[in-house]
């Protein structure tokens, strides 16, 4: 007899239930829609998404446990002599760099006296904050990373990333423990650049490839060659000046479009930098 | 519901932790794009077993969290995933007359209808310029459904959640 009474009660509760889940479905439709639109007209709700985030941060950290501890592994049971190898070249690198640091020191007093001489303002410093990558964003048609640097150590929405190599990203995203990247390569970031070798200004667009990159609105008769060095222009206050960006590595001139279409190559290893730099940029007033 | 207690929820808690886990893993480049989508079968398991516990406002908060997880405009989400709850509450009784492999076929045309919402969404709002529609998330998760059904419907009466 309980039995049936259960089961009666269940079916009841499932028949009955209809007018109940439009109500429900309402409520959700609303608060989506109202969140929806909080997050993109306001900046008070990321205070919402961060607390939300402390709840999801383990799963990411999960998702990069088995790469860590293959890594791990690899330092630890690996051979002696591979260690002392690597050892050797980082302190032969390391030499260098400091040789190269030294001439850097007198060529930045040199800087600022002839800087002082032209009464052209100091260069702005900037400060770093390291991070490392903890996962790629699941969602194919981003390309976006996960780095394990968030609000509570001081990062912001539009910092720039740079790895050893040249510039990386953007942060777009800032959770409590993490925060979102754009790559240069996304279709949706453009960089301000001048090219190194005669300073002609332009603007580098993402394709959404990770080894591809484009010029745009370049005319035809642009001095531009094969082998340029793209550098950050700093202009939009968006980006940090003076960090490689990309190569030129081909250029088309089609006579039925208006502009010279030129790709380039991006200069940091996008597929496979781990360990990133944030930039902290002072700002100019 | 006097005469139902509630039993070994737990289980629901971690099925969709291992879901989150599941649609955060990195897969090799080309799989990507044919990722199952492992928070939309979980939902509408439980949906369809335990319409009474677990509905769509719960369905609503998941989405949050999977908002927080994708990076997408906070509510994107909720709302997707509540249209699926709701979907699933008004064929629940269908669906649990069909055999496996027509459930499959339903799981099918859900999930694929939720996937262009939450797609149309994410052109809408955060302006995704290479926004394709791709038909594969759908299909995997159609083909993974008998094995998920059983293998899920095999724990919960195991535990016995109600």
């Amino acid at each position: 007899m309980p039995a049936a009474q259960t089961r009666s009660s269940i079916i009841k509760a499932i028949y009955s239930a209809g007018p109940e889940h439009g109500y429900r479905f309402a409520v959700a439709i609303a608060g989506s829609l109202l969140l929806m639109f909080l997050d993109l007209r306001f900046s008070q709700l990321d205070r919402v998404r961060q607390s939300l985030s402390y709840i999801v941060a383990p799963v990411q950290s999960l998702v990069a446990l088995p790469r860590d501890l293959v890594q791990w592994s690899s330092e630890t049971f690996s051979e002696r002599n591979d260690l002392l190898d690597s050892n050797r070249t980082l302190r032969s690198q390391m030499i260098i760099l400091q040789q190269k640091v030294q001439w850097l020191a007198i060529l930045e007093a040199e800087n600022g006296r002839l800087r002082h001489l032209l009464n052209a303002t100091a260069r702005l410093e900037s400060e770093f904050l390291t991070a490392e990558l903890i996962s790629v964003d699941p969602d194919p048609f981003s390309i976006q990373v996960i780095v394990n640097r968030g609000a509570q150590d001081g990062v912001a929405v539009g910092q720039a990333v740079v790895d050893a190599d040249g510039l990386f990203g953007l942060v777009v995203q800032v959770d409590s423990l993490s925060s979102r990247v754009a790559l240069v390569a996304d279709v949706n970031l453009a960089v301000p650049v001048y090219v190194n070798r005669n300073g002609m200004r332009s603007v580098v667009v993402g394709t959404g490839n990770l080894n591809s990159l484009e010029m745009e609105y370049v005319p035809d008769t642009a001095d531009i060659k094969i082998g340029d060095t793209l550098v950050t222009s700093g202009l939009a206050n968006r980006f940090p000046a003076g960090y490689p960006l990309a190569e030129v590595i081909a250029i088309e001139h089609d006579p039925g479009e208006p502009f010279a279409r030129i790709r380039a190559i991006p200069l940091a290893h996008l597929g496979r930098s781990r360990t990133l730099l944030i930039v902290f940029q002072e700002e100019a007033k | 519901m006097k005469e139902n207690p509630a039993h070994g929820l737990w289980l629901i808690g971690l099925s969709l932790f291992v879901a989150f886990y599941l649609a955060a893993m990195p897969l090799p480049g080309r799989f990507e794009v044919a990722r199952p989508d492992w928070v939309g079968l979980m939902i509408i398991f439980w949906v369809l077993i335990l319409p009474e516990r677990f509905g769509i406002l719960l369905a609503f908060v998941i989405g949050l969290f999977y908002d927080t997880l994708m990076g997408t405009t906070l509510g994107l989400y909720g709302l997707v995933f509540a249209v699926l709850a709701y979907t699933v509450l008004l064929l629940n009784i269908r669906l649990r007359m069909y055999p496996l492999g027509q459930q499959a076929l339903a799981v099918f045309f859900i999930l694929g209808l939720t996937h262009v919402l939450s797609q149309w969404l994410k052109i809408g709002l955060m302006s995704l310029v290479s926004g394709e529609i791709h038909i594969w998330p759908a299909l995997t998760s159609a083909v993974l459904w008998p094995w998920v059904y059983g293998l899920m419907r095999t724990l919960q009466l195991r535990v016995r959640v109600q």
